[in-house]
Parts: structure tokens; sequence; C-alpha cells
């Protein structure tokens, strides 16, 4: 990936985090503060692992393979926390669980932690957009006024389901994809993974800044 | 497909999903609005209803209450009237009447003069006449004639307040000071009315024994303050200590309207 395409990657999210920074302590529900902390260790990982393998000319796929583990793990509680009935909720940790199991699996015993692992990232993703869509049905079939502009967790589901139905495809086919040099330079994805990150970080921003409880009353 | 293809076909199809997901996004934003303006307005008809019926509630009652003040007036008042006529005349046919009888003529005096203005209080024409503070302040000063306590009553100049909703407020603020005087046996009433631009204010300040709101929240007395009040569109609070109670009162109020 070019310096500016990394950069330019680096905006959206560098905002988004400056935003949950600025307001941390007026984010509501408290465990929405979580992302600020995600939001770092994302932009460590990808300056880490841009500069790794820019300056030591040798695959970086073991940083990201542990941002997946971590990634997945985090946005499976945030829906943890957000699901209101407890069979949701039973069924989130269940599918947690079971994909930290397979991944410490694959990165231990299948040695798949030098290879980008597409295979736990497709499952990864599937499960996340599962996860986005019985949120939004579960905002569908609740009773009463509910203005979904106002709630900060629609937008970030909305952030979250954009970026993995986005990003699962090219990312599945991404060991086959390098094998064969498909993508040569990585100018497709380098166009994929911007817009996405762009849609992502900016849904999250306007989640931080959609809660209610910042209006100050007079 | 060719292994060029493919990579093609990977882009086009996360563009189609993509634009998937933003049409179900879409529709599911949509279909909220649509649910969203349906209980509004489900929400609107339901305090319409609510209003209409209290409405009438509040009109049967005014009419019983003015039935009864007129009652007061022309049979009992009348009644009080001849016997204090006849008192008169025994009077002047002894030739040293009684201190009692004096006493008692005095007294059926002061009954009658009490009775004409509850009677009064009690006849919505009569109260559409004067407005609010000066209903409050006749109200007032016919309790404090009776020495058994003092009520004061500090008030703007003017309240402007639709005819009607100058009655209910003044039905709400009764139906205080009937409570501070039978229940809370208190010595003193303070009565305050102020207003802002948005707000009209009463407050019912009393030294009684106050009471536990928790038991006495379901009494008839304060389910229809707070029936007349909601009407009003606005609030009515109690805080209740050992020392007095104090009842708040607030209604909306744009004075560009009145």
């Amino acid at each position: 990936m070019r310096v500016t395409a990394f950069i330019i990657g680096l905006i959206p999210v560098l905002i988004s985090l400056l935003i949950s920074i600025i307001f941390y302590k007026r984010l509501k529900p408290s465990w929405l503060r979580l992302f600020t902390w995600f939001l770092l260790f994302s932009m460590l990982i990808s300056i880490t692992g841009y500069f790794y393998s820019f300056y030591l000319k040798t695959g970086n796929h073991f940083i990201f393979n542990l941002y997946l583990l971590v990634q997945f793990l985090f946005y499976f509680g945030i829906f943890y926390k957000t699901f209101q009935t407890k069979k949701l909720k039973t069924f989130t940790l269940f599918v947690s669980i079971c994909f930290l199991i397979y991944l410490l699996i694959s990165f231990i015993f299948l040695d798949e932690f030098h290879t980008f692992n597409s295979l736990a990232f497709t499952i990864g993703s599937v499960l996340t957009i599962l996860f986005c869509l019985l949120y939004f049905g579960a905002l569908f079939n609740a009773d009463g006024f509910i203005n979904y502009f106002k709630i900060p967790m629609f937008w970030i589901a909305t952030g979250i389901l954009f970026f993995f139905v986005g990003n699962f495809l090219y990312l599945s086919f991404l060991n086959y994809i390098l094998e064969n040099n498909l993508d040569s330079g990585g100018n497709i994805y380098e166009v994929i993974i911007i817009t996405l990150n762009l849609l992502l970080y900016c849904f999250f921003s306007i989640g931080f800044l959609s809660n209610q409880s910042w209006k100050k009353r007079t | 497909m060719e292994k060029k293809d493919l990579i093609f076909t990977i882009v086009f199809t996360t563009i189609v999903l993509l634009l998937l997901v933003a049409f179900l996004l879409f529709f599911f934003i949509r279909y909220r609005f649509k649910n969203n303006a349906y209980i509004k307005e489900k929400e609107a008809m339901k305090k319409f209803f609510e209003k209409t019926l209290l409405q009438s509630q509040i009109e049967v009652q005014e009419a019983t209450l003015a039935g009864i003040g007129k009652e007061l007036h022309d049979n009992i008042g009348q009644l009080l009237s001849s016997t204090k006529m006849f008192l008169g005349i025994t009077q002047r046919n002894l030739p040293k009447p009684p201190e009692t009888l004096n006493i008692a003529e005095e007294t059926l005096g002061k009954a009658i003069n009490e009775l004409r203005a509850l009677s009064k209080s009690l006849d919505k024409d009569w109260l559409e006449q004067f407005d609010f503070i000066q209903n409050l302040k006749a109200e007032a000063e016919r309790i404090n004639e009776a020495r058994y306590l003092q009520i004061s009553f500090s008030h703007p100049e003017k309240l402007f307040l639709k005819a009607d909703e100058q009655i209910i407020l003044f039905r709400i603020v009764q139906e205080a000071i009937q409570n501070a005087i039978k229940h809370a046996q208190a010595k003193n009433i303070q009565i305050n009315l102020s207003k802002t631009s948005e707000i009209v204010r009463v407050d019912v300040v009393d030294d009684g024994i106050g009471f536990n709101n928790s038991l006495h929240s379901d009494g008839l007395g304060m389910r229809n303050m707070k029936h007349r009040t909601k009407l009003l569109g606005g609030s009515i609070t109690w805080n209740s200590i050992n020392a007095g109670t104090s009842v708040k009162i607030e209604l909306p109020f744009k004075e560009n309207e009145q």
C-alpha cells in the first residue's frame, strides 16, 4: 500500500478517535467508551503493520491476524452488550467462545498465524453481519416511538454492516488473489478499503455525536 | 471463468451487495418513520380524547356545583333570611331581648353572608365575570374572616389565561386550600402566583402536619387536581414534610397566544 493511500486511510479513523476522545465522558451507555480504546488500537495496528512491512520488507499478516482476533471479539462484545434479550445474549456469547476457540486452534495447531487467515475473516465477517441483522431486526420489531438517528448503536451497526459486507468477499479470496497476482500492487483493494474505512468511521463518528445526552438541558 | 475476471466479479458483487444493504436500510428507516408518524398520530388522538373526556367531566362537575350554589342561594339562603327576619321581629317584640338572641341573630347574619359567598364561588357564571386573582382574593378573604386560619396571597397584577382555564386553575387551588384546612390542620397558607413568558406557576404552601405522599396519592381530591392540571397541559407536584405541605402547579403559558 502506498504512503498516500495509507495516510488517507488513517484520516477517518483519526477523526473518529478524536471525536470519541473529546466526548469520552459523555458517551452513553458507558461501554461505548471502549470504542476510544479500540480505535486507538486499530490505528496503532495499522501504523505498526504498515511500517513493519515497509522497513522489514516482509509479510505483516500475523499483525492483522492478531487484530482480526481483537476486532471480532470486540464487535461481538459490543453486540452482546446491545442485545436486550437473554436468548440473543446467550447466542452471542456462545458464538464468541466458539470463534475464539477456532481462531486459537488455527493459529496454534494449524500454523495459520503468519498467513492471512481468510477463512477466519470470512467466518468472523459473516457472524458480524448476522449480529448486525439481528440488531436491526430487534430495532425493527421494537414497540413505540423510536428515532434511529439518535441511537449511537444504530449508526455504529450501520457502519459495521457496510464495512464487512464490502470487505468480506475480497478478503475471503485474498490468499487466492495474492497467489495469482490478480490485484497487482493492491490498487483495487486500496480503493475498496479507503472507501469502506471512510464509511465505517464516518458512521462511528455520527454515532458518537448522535447521543442525546450530549445536549445540555437548559 | 478466467482468473482475471474473478477480481472484477468480486468488485462488482461487492458493489451490488453494498447497494443492497443501502437499499434495505433505506426501507428499514422509511418504515420506522411511517410507524413513528402513526404512533404520533395515535398519541395525539388519545390525548385529544382524554382532554375531551376530562373537559366533559369538569363541565358536569361545574354544572353540579352551579346547581348546588343556586340551591344554596335560592332555597337555604331564603330559609335562613326568613329565620333572621323572624328573629328580628321577636327581638323587637320583646321589651328586653336576651343576649343569646342577639348573638343568635348576629351569628345567623354571618352564616347568611358565608352562604352567599359560597354560592357565588360555586356559580360558574359568576366565576366567568371575574378573573382568577379576584376570585382567589375573595376566597381568601372569606376564609380569613372566619379567623380559623390565615391565607396570604401574592400575585402579579393580571393573569392572562382564558376564562375556562382560570376556572379550572381556581378549582385546583380551592382543593389545595381545602386539603390544608381539612387534613393538614394548617394555621397559615401562603399562595404565590407567578408567571414568566412560558409558565404560570402557583405555589400553595401550608404549615400543617404534612402527609405521606405515597399513601395519599390516590385520593379523590388529589386525583381531581391531577386531572385538572393535565387538562391544562401542566404539571402538579406535592412536597410534604413534617412542617407542612407545598403544592406546586405549573401551567404552560404563551403570552402572545392569549
